[in-house]
């Protein structure tokens, strides 16, 4: 294929893969403990964490995970003390952090970010550098969900349950929001800032309406990732958008479609069981 | 008295509003301990400061279980508190309850596998194994949470209003699974019901629970509203608290 000849399709693709697996697995908690909203305020927090960085010289990734993971952990805390509600808390966050990313990319003289491919995803943008840092904080974050799957599992389930057999529920609730925060960063290249939520709830949520076991919930979350992403990474690059919009528009797409068929199926059991009653009658 | 629990002198409070007061009880070892008083009075509240899911605001609750470490609690609580969209088995759920004692990072094996498999058997949920949760009926359910409870293999059995929400076949049946637990795994069991009829059946101490405790050994005092003398055809209204402690007796049809 001539686009996989092209240096930077690869470096895209090779991204496209990881994140295809690290942001399903992370979408599977997302979904089962109505994380979504918290998801947008972390990418959001991710962006202020990026210009922080770029404005104070360091490196922006770093300065990212940082600062969304920080802005995570204030969000769970000022949601758990119950002043503030959680959507308050992340929605003044969000907007906050937004404008302070504006506000320092405005202040730096020697402009240089990609502002448009942070936000929306720029395959172009991808270096062999993003390829080493997310191949390796992607597998640190995939061992750490490994290793505290079953408290996880419980945190998602039955949190209080978790709590009466004395396992550490709040901090390792803390601990999975650090974890959706560098997942939201090491997937900010391809997919953007504003959309990156998008693959943290649609893969789970796409393959929760057909299987009701979380093995089968987490395989076929990633098949249906991979198959998003790879092939919004084409579709960005025949068509020339932002690869962040391909992919997202093709998940929905596919949830879409697969809500359709999951509707359609449930009218036809409910049919037979009424055409059965009927000939009983 | 050989008791599994002391709670002693046990405050709670929600806000400035004070829900326990001064909680004084034992709880004997090896017999069904009853909990029972009016909605809000303070009930759940104090399963689950027994549970360790609330501190109280002053006072200690101490245990003495025999099979040396741990807490060795099994908790059910009322209407329980899962996420029923959450993809999972029957035979998951009822191995979470060996989470605690695996502690953080260790994974369940074929031990508790078996050990779960065991808990199902003895609640009549095995056929179910292979189902998700919320495929099951009321009582199916409550008998899977309880087989949760028995998976963390406690000495000590906390069951929150575990006959609420289900038809009275499926109650029925609970008890005498209850009775069941008591005798042949030895445990002690603390049960939150507001079926005054089971009491005198299956417990051995009563506690009515009104903001203040009031623990009774049955048959001994007779003026427990869950007496045998009071049951029958009567039913009983208790009021605690404010009111100083006794029973409303009201007879049919006056």
């Amino acid at each position: 294929m001539e686009i996989l000849q092209y240096t930077f399709m690869q470096r895209a693709l090779v991204v496209g893969l990881l994140i295809s697996v690290l942001c399903p697995v992370i979408s599977f908690f997302v979904v089962n403990r109505n994380l979504g909203f918290i998801g947008v305020g972390i990418a959001h927090a991710a962006f202020g964490g990026m210009a922080l960085g770029s404005f104070l010289g360091v490196d922006p990734v770093s300065a990212s995970v940082i600062f969304s993971g920080a802005s995570a952990l204030g969000i769970a805390r000022v949601s758990r003390s119950k002043r503030v509600s959680e959507d308050t808390a992340i929605g003044m966050l969000f907007s906050a952090a937004m404008a302070l990313g504006v506000v320092l990319i405005g202040l730096k003289k020697d402009y240089t970010i990609d502002l448009f491919g942070y936000l929306f995803g720029n395959i172009l943008a991808v270096t062999r550098g993003d390829i080493i840092t997310i191949a390796v904080m992607g597998t640190v974050v995939l061992i750490v969900v490994s290793v505290f799957f079953k408290e996880f599992l419980l945190l998602c389930f039955d949190e209080e349950y978790g709590q009466t057999l004395g396992l550490p529920m709040v901090p390792l609730y803390y601990l999975l929001l650090v974890l959706i925060a560098i997942t939201v960063v090491l997937a900010m290249k391809v997919i953007g800032i504003v959309l990156v939520s998008a693959l943290l709830i649609l893969p789970a949520a796409t393959a929760q309406m057909w299987f009701r076991d979380y093995r089968a919930v987490i395989i076929v979350s990633i098949v249906i990732s991979l198959c998003t992403v790879v092939s919004g990474l084409f579709a960005s690059y025949y068509l020339n958008i932002a690869s962040g919009a391909s992919i997202v528009l093709i998940g929905t797409a596919l949830f879409l479609v697969s809500g359709f068929f999951k509707i359609r199926r449930r009218r036809k059991i409910e049919t037979s069981l009424e055409t059965g009653k009927r000939a009983a009658s | 008295m050989d008791s599994i629990l002391s709670v002693k002198d046990v405050s709670f409070y929600y806000g400035d509003l004070k829900i326990l007061d001064s909680v004084n009880a034992e709880v004997e070892r090896g017999h069904v301990f009853g909990i029972v008083g009016p909605n809000g009075g303070g009930k759940s509240t104090l399963l689950k400061i027994i549970a360790g899911l609330l501190k109280p605001a002053g006072g200690s609750v101490s245990f003495d279980f025999r099979n040396g470490v741990g807490r060795s609690i099994g908790y059910m609580p009322q209407h329980a508190s899962v996420n029923w969209k959450f993809p999972i088995k029957v035979l998951d759920v009822i191995m979470m309850g060996s989470y605690g004692e695996l502690g953080l990072v260790r994974r369940p094996g074929r031990r508790e596998r078996e050990v779960a498999r065991r808990a199902a058997e003895r609640m009549g949920v095995e056929k179910f194994m292979g189902r998700h949760i919320s495929e099951l009926s009321g009582g199916q359910q409550q008998r899977v949470f309880i087989a949760r409870a028995l998976a963390s293999e406690p000495e000590l059995l906390l069951l929150d209003e575990p006959a609420s929400n289900i038809d009275s076949e499926s109650q029925d049946m609970l008890y005498e699974l209850i009775e069941q637990l008591r005798d042949e795994l030895g445990l002690t069991i603390m049960i939150v019901t507001h079926d005054l009829m089971v009491i005198p059946k299956i417990c051995k101490q009563v506690a009515c629970v009104n903001r203040q405790v009031y623990v009774h050994d049955r048959p001994d005092n007779i003026t427990c509203p869950v007496s045998d003398e009071y049951l029958g055809d009567h039913k009983e209204i208790f009021l605690h608290g404010e009111i100083p402690h006794r029973v409303v007796r009201r007879k049919d049809g006056g």
